[in-house]
């Protein structure tokens, strides 16, 4: 059940309060991404600087976190994105979610900014600020595994759960991100950064109260059954060699992007598959609280110039530190998702924005002497490495690379804005565009940017829902459908791995929302919870200014043709997404939604799904 | 997930009041502790009230609610960090293996990992027979012993 109560810090007075918030205002956003979008929406000033102190920072667990209901321990974070200047909705999971529950919130709301680094310390209904900058545990500074453990250690128990953000997030790097139980990050749109410029180095849970449920006699066999789909077949392929498989996959698709995009396959993929890691690499896995899937993949280089390397090693970040840099050495890779993970920065932007400025030094637009003496030409994992080290500190070029591809190329110029594989400012996760081309129409509209997670357009494409060569209207039905079904599930805290266990989604889901939350629940309402939410964050990046000019790809993925592979395996004709043809998927799209010819929001639409309030501020 | 079906025994879920406790210990290392059932329990010794018992057929601890005082002796005690003082009530709790349900207990039903089970030593040994007769028999028709007698 939803315990009714949000509690609001306000970093600048040092204060905190709780507010209530009915179950029924809370019902039509769920909870996660969908709560936490609505408290954005609600509490930020329009136009509020991302990096400033009336950023609202809000950590929103679903709203079956702390029940065994299998991988819903989960929480969004949500503010003003510093890298796309629109909504910034990012996921991370296990005890932090479910702790921040026990404490007593369905949501915590995090506003001003501290005079000096501080660290927040919740436990139940005692709220803490403590000093972040001296003492014998200072945490400033530390990575965001020694700055969990000092902090656990200050406070001298193993129950208390904390989510911290690195020096990158510090240096308020714009894509840094929140990490939390070693390992678990709400990674991408920057919100690392805006905790930084909060001055809020940690946040500590502690929760001792139960989590009730409507009805527990009701729940159990449900739960039961549904962990036991999770551990089943269906969910194979993370448990077994992990989504580090889509490699060899996308390779074969053309759509591993390698050497910032210029390629589609690569001709080191068997070095850095998923199959190899596995087999040479792979320490154990490990699963998340309450998850029978256990997808994590820990991986440990044993020798070599980077023995001891440890990390967790999904596809994304992998692809960002190996084919897009055109390395093919998997230690070097685990150096270095390593390297950005303790930094505290989103692996992908992180790989991206290397392999951007990769590509600059390679065609002269940036020198030998603006690196520091380094020479990053793509294949350089130890250049990259090192500019990773700079970009966590700020430090020479890395002052530069800290604020991500798009405003890089702003200052460079000379047509690098052209390759600077972004859209509204986030950069691409590894999947390419012109190959999959409703996954190009997702980087496209995308309410937080180029991401496969909000708008998983790729399963359209590789699953053959969609023709993924040629882009037609009807595209955009098959991207709107994913959208508001990820959007449900974001909210819920379900994680997507679990997708295809469900029969019936909806009617399932439902059950258990009514059986948690003892709420009217049916698949009808939870459907319609999606196009609200979808339409919900649209609104946010309306009220921040967007215009149909932000739908946009980058230049390279319009018109650098993708070669074919180099072995001939890749037999895919060259190909660029067409301007017409982006130009018919977005139509589709907004069609589909409902949206005006130029993406706005009527305002009959934002009354019919129940936003009337806000009508008045976006609707056309 | 064992926490949490533990802890539901008292309506609602709170990891806090399982009777199994999960350990991470970093980087690698995860397991389960709950009672081990020891023959000689040290919590029973080492209460001051004598409240704790050992149930001569199924072997649990049993813990006498009227008398128990919550004064955490026994937690000191036990080896394994397997009891729970239970937060509102302010008395002791350990493992009872579930046993008001027919079926096994309920974190061994909802381990769809496989990590827990429930067995005697003698179950064990009879398992770990029949794994090694089929990793040595089945697949290549080895000869099974791999030690000297």
């Amino acid at each position: 059940m939803y315990f009714e109560r949000i509690l609001h810090v306000d970093l600048t007075q040092r204060t905190s309060r709780v507010e209530p918030l009915e179950a029924r205002a809370i019902r039509p956003y769920l909870g996660g991404v969908g709560l936490g979008t609505r408290l954005l929406y609600d509490h930020l000033p329009p136009g509020a600087d991302p990096l400033g102190p009336e950023n609202v920072l809000v950590f929103a667990p679903g709203p079956f976190a702390g029940t065994p209901i299998a991988t819903t321990s989960r929480h969004a974070v949500v503010a003003k994105s510093p890298l796309t200047g629109m909504v910034g909705d990012s996921l991370s999971s296990s005890f932090w979610s479910h702790t921040l529950r026990r404490a007593g919130y369905d949501a915590l709301l995090v506003t001003g900014r501290a005079d000096a680094p501080v660290a927040l310390v919740i436990h139940d209904d005692r709220v803490q600020f403590r000093r972040a900058d001296d003492g014998l545990n200072r945490l400033a500074g530390l990575n965001v595994f020694a700055a969990e453990d000092a902090l656990r250690a200050e406070l001298g128990s193993d129950e208390f759960s904390v989510a911290a953000i690195g020096p990158a997030g510090e240096k308020q790097v714009r894509f840094a991100c929140i990490a939390n139980d070693r390992g678990r990050m709400a990674g991408r749109t920057g919100l690392g950064a805006v905790m930084g410029a909060k001055n809020l180095k940690a946040i500590a849970v502690r929760g001792s109260k139960t989590i009730r449920v409507a009805s527990a006699a009701a729940l159990e066999p449900l739960i039961v059954d549904l962990a036991r789909r999770c551990a089943g077949p269906m969910t194979e392929k993370y448990r077994g060699l992990g989504t580090i498989s889509n490699v060899l996959v996308l390779d074969y698709l053309t759509a591993l992007p390698t050497r910032n995009y210029r390629q589609g396959s690569f001709e080191g993929a068997e070095k850095i598959s998923g199959e190899t890691l596995n087999r040479h690499y792979l320490e154990r896995r490990v699963a998340c609280s309450g998850c029978p899937v256990g997808c994590e993949h820990l991986l440990v280089a044993r020798e070599g110039p980077h023995a001891g390397a440890r990390t967790r090693m999904d596809y994304e970040p992998l692809y960002a530190m190996s084919s897009l840099w055109g390395v093919d050495d998997p230690a070097a890779a685990i150096r270095a998702v390593e390297t950005a993970s303790l930094a505290g920065m989103d692996a992908i932007s992180a790989g991206a924005t290397v392999a951007w400025a990769m590509e600059c030094f390679e065609r002269g637009l940036l020198k030998k002497a603006d690196f520091d003496g380094l020479e990053p030409r793509f294949g350089n994992a130890q250049a990259g490495l090192a500019l990773l080290e700079k970009i966590a500190r700020r430090e020479g070029i890395g002052d530069l690379l800290a604020e991500g591809t798009q405003r890089a190329a702003a200052q460079v110029g000379h047509g690098s804005a052209d390759f600077a594989m972004q859209v509204k400012g986030l950069e691409m996760a590894g999947y390419d565009p012109r190959s999959l081309k409703t996954m190009g129409l997702g980087y496209a509209v995308g309410t937080r940017g180029a991401c496969h997670n909000r708008a998983p357009g790729y399963s359209a494409d590789t699953q053959g829902r969609a023709n993924r060569f040629a882009g037609t209207p009807e595209h955009g039905i098959a991207l709107m459908e994913l959208e508001d079904k990820a959007a449900i599930f974001d909210s819920l805290g379900f994680c997507k791995f679990i997708r295809g266990v469900f029969g019936d989604f909806f009617a399932e889901a439902a059950t258990l929302y009514r059986a948690a939350t003892g709420l009217e629940m049916t698949p009808e309402l939870l459907e319609a919870c999606g196009p609200r939410i979808c339409n919900l964050k649209k609104a946010f990046n309306i009220r921040e200014g967007w215009s149909a000019a932000d739908d946009r790809l980058p230049p390279r993925a319009m018109q650098d043709r993708i070669p074919a592979g180099p072995d001939g395996l890749n037999r895919l004709a060259p190909i660029v997404m067409q301007e017409a043809e982006l130009h018919a998927m977005i139509g589709g799209y907004y069609a589909a939604r409902g949206w005006t010819a130029d993406g706005m929001i009527p305002k009959s639409q934002l009354i019919a799904l129940g936003m009337g309030d806000i009508a008045e501020d976006v609707g056309v | 997930m064992c926490e949490f079906v533990c802890s539901a025994r008292h309506g609602g879920y709170n990891p806090q009041r399982s009777h199994i406790r999960l350990v991470r210990e970093q980087p690698a290392y995860i397991m389960s502790i709950a009672c081990r059932l020891c023959d000689e329990p040290t919590c029973m010794y080492a209460c001051p009230r004598q409240c704790i018992s050992v149930s001569e057929i199924t072997g649990i601890m049993l813990v006498d609610k009227d008398v128990c005082n919550g004064c955490g002796w026994c937690v000191e005690a036990c080896e394994f960090g397997a009891v729970t003082i239970n937060h509102g009530e302010r008395i002791v709790s350990m493992c009872n293996l579930c046993e008001d349900r027919d079926d096994r207990p309920r974190c061994v039903e909802i381990c769809v990992a496989g990590a827990l089970a429930l067995s005697t030593p003698a179950e064990v040994a009879a398992r770990r027979r029949r794994e090694i007769v089929r990793a040595g028999v089945l697949p290549e028709m080895r000869p099974v012993a791999r030690t000297r007698p």
